[in-house]
């Protein structure tokens, strides 16, 4: 077994992508409180303490808004608790505020584990094979910056050395200083891209359609999980395109038939969204059963030298 | 019979705007498989001749004649029909055919790598001609085997060192199986040791894969070795093309003719010089020229000098030894010697005292440095990359606080980097002198150009002898020209001690001594000047001290003579060739003064 993200990237984008469809295509208690508990569980488990603080930071606003202003300006639902200017705030409403805000929590949060699980290089992959243009855009971008920081640094130094320092400067002058940093630092890279630009050509950019290198293999570990998430993911992502998920909030709430189909398919998104943790507590588990046992195996062969001598 | 792969028919160029030809009438062929070097002044023509090899690379202007490349191989790229085989004009190649057959290297690092990853560097040209991944991988996984790149194959470009930079854009290049590579002072950028293993590469690429090389180069020392012929190019014209043990006839024809030297005369190897002079000093050889070629290599020179030895007709006796020591080496050393001793603490107008300093904590780059720099020297700081020079300079300029330790510093300080880029602000080069002036004077702000002011900047300009670019912008000067331009500036805060920070990279012959000649002024005028440089020919003939940074500090620190002669690796090549036959000897004058000498 291997972590989940050292799968092939494709898995992880399906992955992903299955959670997020399930999770907004309805503003559904269920799915939402489903989607958000596995989302901050996962993440509790690859991040640590820290992301449910951060995450608590995130939900105020989310929360305020859904909660409050929501049913401040929206005024439909039958059941009104009280009068404000003469205007009802329902129930429903605020039910509705509070699911859509979970469900909206629930989805930052994926992308939030996302983050573990797509890195820089996996997102160029996917990127590029549908877009190789933009990947290389992208992946050029990502490389102007350090290289504009080190030109920077390179001129605010050239600088210094002729004793311009921005510490004994005015606050006016310091910005005007900067600027003029910046505006050196602009012209030097643009008259740099001049010459990727022909470096490009040189090496046959814009003659045909590119393809996008990449290191990634499709191993059978990944045809394995692809069929797990599959079997898991398919029955409540069919569902919830279908539209079986939907709640009606107005006038009045009509929450989901408790059917036998329904409990099936939110059990199944529950043990979806749980394959990720469970590949890496699986792959955890035997990690530190291996490091153990090489313990084990040092410390016998130190044994054996000892009685050896 | 190996074919030609090249063809230049009477190829002529004219850029717009200009009226003279920046090449003229070119007619040359490149064989198969050739490692052929382009030698010339840095303005004679040579990139204008390169660019006329690659479809993309040819400018815009006025061109005659017709370049040819020749393709007799059919179907070795990848199973891709090759339409477009046997003689075809260059500018009708598909561009395709142009990327893949003819690689192109250039001289600026940075911004010829595209991608932020090695392995997909490699893979740049590949995925543009549309190869399947598995295909990319082997090529490109190949190619770093072959080139020894394998262990950054995974890395950042960004984390690269410029010598490895421009490695990884080689081998992006030679990728796509090229049949030709063109290289445009690819090691103009690089320290002497980065340069000498990029051009290892290339030559391992020219015997093992029998791709046609194309260099043009400055410092010759390193590639005239394994040049199959040398194009020397002159004003835009090619004077002769020969074998590089043929380069004296060359030289020698041109000196009749025109009865001056070839500008590539401070180009070529020390040894190569000696030799020609050697035989310009006494009209005949000491030994029949016929029975030795021209030395090219340090070994060789030695060779030829231990030869002249044994034929008893090296050029000096004991008694010229002794006064040529004199003259040269032993007054100087002994003088400076003195110097350092007597007035250790007064003449020294920069004192480093035992500082350390790191940019990360367990790495240190300076560690418990110590260093006087006298008043009035011109002190060279060499050593290889990343052992602290740069950030040495930094520490005694103030850009950087030193975390222990005292740096004593007698006058005003100031420091040039590396780039003369990132000083440029203005539109012209005048404004770009004249930009310093308004700025210093913080009392008055809104003073207007006065005739004070425009004077300065004239006699800066005329000191720098770049009075025809005055109106130019600053970026479309030559290498060397913004290099004095920055030089300039720097000046302009009015220094007493002046920091340079590889000053002579990239620089031709010409204006390295040009740089020489305005920094010996300065020192005659009572500045200090501390300059790095790779460059210990440099050293050699203008310094008056110099010192050798190695693991964050210093290590030898001497007055010139005694520097280089003690120094048994780490000295010119002069005096590696000279060692043990003639004592002192570190620089082709001093060699040249000995043999005068003997006559």
């Amino acid at each position: 077994m291997q972590r989940f993200n050292e799968y092939h990237p494709i898995i992880n984008l399906i992955f992903i992508v299955i959670a997020l469809i399930i999770t907004m295509s309805s503003i559904n208690p269920y799915t939402a409180g489903l989607s958000l508990f596995m989302a901050l569980l996962y993440g509790r488990y690859l991040y640590g303490k820290k992301y449910l603080k951060i995450f608590a930071f995130l939900s105020i606003p989310v929360i305020i808004f859904a909660a409050v202003f929501v049913p401040l300006f929206s005024h439909n639902g039958e059941t009104a608790l009280f009068y404000i200017n003469d205007l009802p705030v329902t129930l429903e409403t605020i039910l509705f505020g509070l699911v859509t805000g979970m469900m909206m929590l629930a989805t930052i949060s994926w992308f939030y584990v996302a983050g573990s699980m797509i890195d820089t290089e996996k997102f160029l992959y996917l990127t590029g094979r549908l877009l190789p243009t933009i990947a290389l855009i992208i992946s050029m971008t990502i490389g102007m910056i350090p290289k504009l920081i080190k030109k920077y640094k390179e001129v605010s130094d050239a600088q210094a050395g002729i004793g311009r320092n921005s510490g004994d400067m005015s606050v006016m002058r310091r910005i005007q200083f900067m600027l003029k940093k910046l505006s050196i630092v602009i012209s030097w890279t643009l008259e740099d891209s001049v010459n990727t630009t022909v470096s490009m050509e040189s090496r046959g950019y814009g003659t045909g359609k590119r393809t996008n290198a990449h290191l990634f293999k499709f191993i059978r570990n990944d045809r394995i999980m692809l069929v797990l998430l599959m079997a898991f993911g398919s029955f409540p992502c069919t569902m919830a395109i279908l539209g079986k998920y939907r709640v009606n909030y107005f006038p009045s709430m009509e929450f989901t038939e408790i059917t036998f189909i329904n409990v099936v398919s939110f059990f199944m998104f529950f043990l979806f969204m749980g394959i990720p943790m469970a590949s890496d507590i699986i792959n955890g588990a035997y990690e530190n059963s291996g490091e153990n046992m090489s313990k084990a195996a040092a410390n016998s062969n130190e044994r054996r030298d000892n009685n050896g001598r | 019979m190996v074919g030609n792969i090249i063809e230049f028919d009477n190829v002529s160029f004219t850029y717009p705007g200009a009226n003279k030809a920046a090449i003229k009438d070119i007619t040359f062929e490149i064989r198969q498989s050739e490692f052929i070097v382009i030698a010339g002044k840095s303005g004679c023509g040579k990139s204008t001749l390169l660019s006329h090899m690659k479809k993309n690379h040819i400018p815009f202007g006025r061109g005659e004649g017709n370049m040819y490349f020749i393709d007799n191989a059919n179907n070795e790229s990848g199973g891709i029909p090759n339409i477009n085989s046997g003689r075809i004009p260059i500018e009708e190649m598909s561009d395709r055919d142009s990327a893949q057959k003819i690689g192109f290297v250039g001289q600026d690092i940075d911004s010829q790598i595209v991608s932020d990853k090695v392995w997909h560097e490699l893979s740049f040209g590949l995925e543009n001609l549309g190869y399947k991944n598995d295909v990319m991988r082997r090529r490109t996984a190949e190619i770093a085997e072959f080139m020894g790149i394998r262990e950054i194959y995974r890395k950042k470009t960004e984390e690269l060192s410029g010598g490895e930079k421009q490695l990884v854009a080689l081998a992006s290049v030679m990728a796509m199986n090229p049949k030709v590579l063109i290289l445009d002072e690819p090691v103009n950028q690089l320290s002497p040791k980065a340069a000498k293993s990029f051009i290892n590469a290339l030559v391992q690429i020219n015997r093992e894969l029998s791709t046609t090389i194309v260099i043009s180069e400055q410092r010759l020392s390193d590639v005239l070795p394994y040049a199959d012929r040398v194009v020397v190019m002159q004003d835009g014209e090619i004077v002769d093309i020969k074998k590089p043990e043929e380069l004296d006839v060359v030289f020698d024809e041109y000196r009749k003719k025109k009865g001056r030297e070839l500008a590539i005369y401070n180009a070529i190897p020390a040894a190569s010089r000696i030799y020609m002079n050697a035989e310009e000093n006494f009209g005949k050889m000491p030994v029949n020229k016929k029975q030795c070629k021209m030395p090219v290599s340090v070994r060789q020179g030695r060779e030829w000098i231990e030869s002249l030895s044994e034929h008893g007709k090296l050029y000096f006796t004991e008694e010229h030894n002794t006064s040529g020591k004199q003259n040269t080496s032993g007054k100087k050393n002994i003088a400076g010697k003195q110097n350092i001793a007597g007035n250790k603490e007064a003449g020294n107008c920069v004192t480093v005292r035992d500082i350390s300093f790191s940019y990360a904590k367990d790495r240190k780059v300076i560690d418990k440095l110590s260093l006087n720099i006298e008043a009035g020297s011109f002190t060279v700081i060499m050593g290889g990359n990343g052992s602290g020079k740069t950030t040495l300079l930094k520490c005694i300029s103030g850009i950087l606080k030193t975390r222990s330790g005292k740096i004593y510093t007698d006058g005003k300080v100031a420091y040039l980097v590396q780039n003369p880029k990132a000083l440029f602000t203005e539109l012209t080069v005048e404004e770009e002198l004249a930009e310093i002036l308004t700025d210093n004077k913080k009392s008055d702000k809104n003073m207007k150009v006065n005739d004070q002011i425009i004077n300065q900047v004239d006699e800066m300009l005329n000191l720098l002898e770049i009075e025809d670019c005055r109106k130019m912008h600053p970026y479309d000067l030559s290498g060397g020209q913004a290099q004095r331009l920055a030089l300039g500036k720097v000046l302009l805060t009015q220094p007493d001690i002046l920091l340079l920070d590889e000053p002579t990279k990239g620089l031709d012959g010409e204006f390295k001594e040009k740089l020489a000649q305005i920094l010996k002024q300065l020192q005659s005028e009572g500045k200090t000047i501390v300059v790095i440089t790779h460059d210990m020919e440099f050293a050699a003939k203008h310094a008056t001290h110099c010192a050798f940074m190695f693991d964050g500090d210093i290590v030898a620190s001497d007055e010139k003579y005694t520097f280089f002669c003690e120094n048994m690796f780490f000295t010119t090549e002069v005096s590696r060739m000279t060692k043990g036959i003639l004592e002192g000897c570190i620089t082709v004058e001093d060699v040249q003064r000995r043999l005068a000498h003997g006559k």
